[in-house]
């Protein structure tokens, strides 16, 4: 009697285990599918990221190239303008100065109108000469003060555009090792995901280095300021001398001529 | 107004802004944008001949601050440097918007 319930239980749990048995085998092959599908999807990615990136060198590579090629174009322009404007104003202030000349003849006619006697007209030779004088040292100040402004901000120039040079190559040399790194991740077999935040971090690293670098040469210009206080106190001192050697001039004609009958 | 032609309307807009940007752009950061020579001269305040010493000091005088003047305002100096760090700032953008 027992050794047949036995029989009967150990027949049920053989029958319920037959029942269970496929269905675990089914779900390890599920997790197993699925752990596949997921490593082929990844590689897919990488493969499509690292074909990808290929084109994505030459696009930057060439934009690069082109930008670089426009600001240098841009520069030669800014310095070629920059010398014409320069020789532009250096005509004009001869022209200005042409014209002050001529005025100045004309006031000297003028004045000799009413220099009657020769003791007169010997002051007023006196004045001209006084007032002559001081014309060509006030210019002579002004085109060498105009002069060392031009040189200092030729140098600054030049300074400036050393500094952008290296921000261009310092530039260019992080893109460049950020790709190459990214292709040689690629040949590692690195996850597409590590790939993709690894360029990119690198690139806004760049990015970023170029535009601390830019706001430096910014600062630069901060520079030009000064030269200009410069240029303009030596101008303003030349013509404090003009001015006191005129007063001196014109009190000595009024002196002379009223002495002078 | 039908969708296509509200399509047709906005892209219009759009390339229109998108033209004026590119053109202010080029004005500002240009080779163009030295100031040529002789807007910027201030007018000279000229004293006529009088035949007194007087006036005719003062007119020199006032000649030469026409030329101080002149110089200062024909100095361009700082667009000169501005605008090689604005190209600067342009070319910071070669390596934007790549697709991976």
């Amino acid at each position: 009697m027992i050794s047949k319930t036995l029989i009967i239980k150990s027949a049920s749990g053989l029958a319920l285990l037959s029942l269970l048995i496929p269905s675990l085998a089914s779900a390890e092959l599920s997790l197993a599918d699925e752990r596949t599908a997921t490593t082929t999807r990844s590689g897919q990615e990488r493969t499509a990221i690292c074909l990808r990136l290929s084109n994505t060198v030459d696009q930057i590579e060439t934009r690069l190239g082109e930008r670089r090629d426009t600001l240098l174009e841009r520069k030669d322009e800014k310095r070629t303008r920059l010398e014409e404007r320069r020789t532009e104003l250096q005509n004009k202030l001869e022209n200005l100065r042409d014209r002050q000349d001529e005025r100045r003849a004309e006031h000297y006619d003028k004045l000799a109108e009413h220099a009657t006697t020769t003791g007169q007209q010997v002051a007023l030779a006196a004045f001209q000469a006084a007032v002559n004088d001081a014309v060509r040292a006030r210019r002579s100040a002004v085109d060498e003060a105009n002069k060392k402004f031009q040189d200092d901000v030729g140098a600054l120039l030049a300074s400036t555009q050393t500094s952008i040079n290296s921000a261009i190559a310092a530039f260019k040399a992080s893109v460049q090792a950020a790709l190459d790194q990214a292709k040689a991740d690629c040949a590692a077999g690195v996850s597409a995901a590590t790939i993709k935040s690894t360029l990119q971090a690198t690139l806004n690293a760049a990015k970023d280095k170029l535009q601390a670098d830019r706001q430096a040469i910014d600062g630069l210009r901060g520079q030009v300021k000064p030269l200009q206080e410069t240029r303009r106190a030596a101008i303003k001192a030349a013509m404090d001398v003009f001015k006191a050697a005129l007063e001196k001039a014109k009190d000595d004609l009024k002196a002379a001529w009223a002495a002078t009958p | 107004m039908s969708a296509k032609n509200k399509y047709l309307v906005v892209s219009i807009l759009a390339i229109v802004a998108v033209l004026g940007i590119m053109i202010t752009r080029r004005a500002n950061n240009g080779p163009g944008d030295l100031r040529s020579g002789g807007e910027t001269t201030p007018p000279a305040q000229t004293i006529a001949p009088s035949g007194n010493p007087d006036d005719a000091v003062q007119a020199f005088v006032n000649d030469a601050d026409a030329e101080t003047a002149q110089i200062e305002a024909d100095d361009n100096s700082d667009e000169i440097l501005n605008s090689d760090v604005t190209n600067l700032s342009e070319f910071s953008h070669s390596a934007d918007n790549y697709d991976f």
